[in-house]
């Protein structure tokens, strides 16, 4: 899950939690140039990609976009 | 160094009439309506308004309310009511208030959307005076004087909404004018002086929504939407420091009056030095969009606390959502540095109350009062009156939609109910476990 409240995600049950931007736009930064949002996304999307990779045992925040 | 003591003096209301002059004498206020009309509809926003009385529980529907505001104004002491809109930003909370009870200001109408999306929409609303709703709410009791406008096009809502504020605001501080020459009811004396004897220590988290065009709150004028923990005296609240300015979230949006009449403030003052020793309120808005930023709030109510000697905190909500976690996290602060807590809340129990009830909780929140399901469908029966519209305007995001309320009707959430499950405990509602 990607969101900018990692640890309420947690608390609720997701198991691998990947830290967002802000509450209004979890996946993009509607202040950044086209070129500089599309890169975090993209970044976004591989972080997700790769915690899904990962082996966990209990609920984990991943760093996403920082 | 003396405390700030402020005298409250209250003017009973026992009944409001159309008449010739504005003026208070002998329990009835007489209201000249041009001269009401004329006051409230001069700023450019609006193109005019109907000025209507309703009574107490009266079977009437009040649709598309922006605010409800008891009337007062300072007789005694610096600075005026409602600073930093009405009147200038200096002092106020100390010297003499007088106030009208049993009568308040209603503004309403259908604000233009122009377009509106998410949250920055004027939502409509509805209230009523008699039936179920009437428990709801703490307006039921009072005369309502209903300020109906029509708008101005041309105007954005940043106009709107400002129009607004300050028409609720100018007539009710030139209705409780009229009770300067009037003896008043009651007056009582307040401040926080500390007391003799050793009390518990209590600090109230006052926590306000404000997040933009119509979801706004302020302090001596000036916008919350960035705001950091702050310190407010209770006099303050008492002399309008704190407004609303909103028209979303209904069913637990504070209005002015809620400010200026806050249940928790009244009883924290009314036993201060009996029971405990208040020691103020720090005041702070949720919402915020970053996690950190949520934390930095926890962590600043605790250290007010904490600086403020509490051994105890009170805290309720400002709107609903992810302002929890604002509140919670400072819950577990507070607690973690051996500062009791409770909190006051409503709850997001879906429609049978059975589901999960607060969108996030840390364990240390272990004393909780609800005030009531926001997800409870709430059946009012036909009104004998609409005092407004005979439609009021949902569902935003397709253009909107009229939902006639003439009838009866149901509301599947109570959104839409003014006051339904306001979260500092008016009305006659709430839950017990089961």
């Amino acid at each position: 899950m990607i969101t900018a409240l990692g640890p309420v995600a947690a608390d609720l049950g997701a198991n691998r939690v990947i830290r967002g931007v802000k509450i209004p736009h979890p996946c993009g930064d509607p202040t950044l140039e086209p070129a500089g949002d599309h890169a975090l996304r993209i970044g976004l999307v591989r972080a997700a990609l790769g915690a899904l990779g990962e082996k966990i045992d209990k609920a984990t925040l991943f760093r996403g976009a920082s | 160094m003396s405390a700030k003591t402020l005298e409250l003096g209250t003017f009973d209301v026992a009944d409001v009439a159309f008449g010739d002059r504005t003026a208070f004498a002998g329990g009835k206020l007489t209201i000249a309506r041009d001269e009401i009309a004329t006051l409230a509809s001069s700023d450019p926003a609006f193109a005019g308004v109907e000025v209507m009385l309703v009574r107490p529980h009266e079977s009437v529907r009040i649709p598309q309310i922006t605010d409800v505001i008891e009337p007062r104004a300072k007789s005694g002491g610096t600075g005026g009511v409602f600073p930093g809109l009405l009147s200038a930003v200096e002092p106020v909370g100390s010297g003499r208030t007088d106030r009208l009870r049993g009568v308040a200001v209603v503004t309403s109408g259908p604000v233009p959307w122009l377009g509106a999306k998410g949250l920055f929409v004027p939502h409509d609303s509805v209230l009523d005076m008699a039936g179920p709703g009437a428990d709801l709410q703490p307006y039921a009791n009072l005369h309502l004087v209903v300020l109906r406008f029509t708008f101005k096009d041309g105007v954005d809502h940043e106009g709107y909404e400002r129009g607004l504020l300050l028409a609720g605001e100018k007539v009710a501080r030139a209705l409780a004018l009229t009770a300067r020459d009037a003896a008043p009811s009651s007056v009582e004396h307040r401040d926080l002086s500390r007391p003799a004897a050793a009390l518990p220590r209590i600090v109230y988290a006052y926590q306000v929504q404000s997040q933009g065009v119509f979801m706004r709150s302020r302090l001596y004028g000036r916008v919350l939407d960035e705001l950091q923990p702050t310190l407010v005296h209770p006099n303050e609240l008492a002399d309008g420091a704190l407004t609303a300015g909103g028209l979303g979230g209904h069913g637990v949006k504070l209005h002015t009056w809620m400010h200026q009449n806050n249940a928790v403030v009244e009883h924290l003052v009314a036993a201060h030095g009996k029971r405990w020793d208040f020691a103020g309120i720090v005041l702070h808005r949720g919402h915020f969009y970053l996690y950190e930023d949520k934390q930095r709030v926890g962590l600043r109510i605790a250290e007010s606390a904490t600086l403020l000697g509490a051994n105890g905190v009170v805290f309720t909500l400002g709107g609903a959502g992810n302002n929890v976690t604002e509140v919670m996290l400072a819950i577990q602060e507070c607690e973690r540095r051996g500062i009791k807590t409770v909190l006051i809340t409503w709850e997001h129990a879906g429609p049978d109350g059975s589901d999960y009830p607060l969108p996030f909780a840390v364990p240390e929140a272990v004393a909780i009062v609800s005030t009531g399901n926001l997800d409870e469908p709430l059946a009012l029966p036909k009104m004998d009156r609409v005092a407004g519209d005979q439609a009021i305007r949902v569902r935003p995001e397709i253009g909107g939609v009229p939902y006639p309320i003439d009838t009866a009707i149901t509301l599947e959430r109570r959104t839409f109910y003014a006051g339904a499950a306001n979260p500092i405990g008016f009305g006659r509602s709430g839950s017990v476990e089961s």
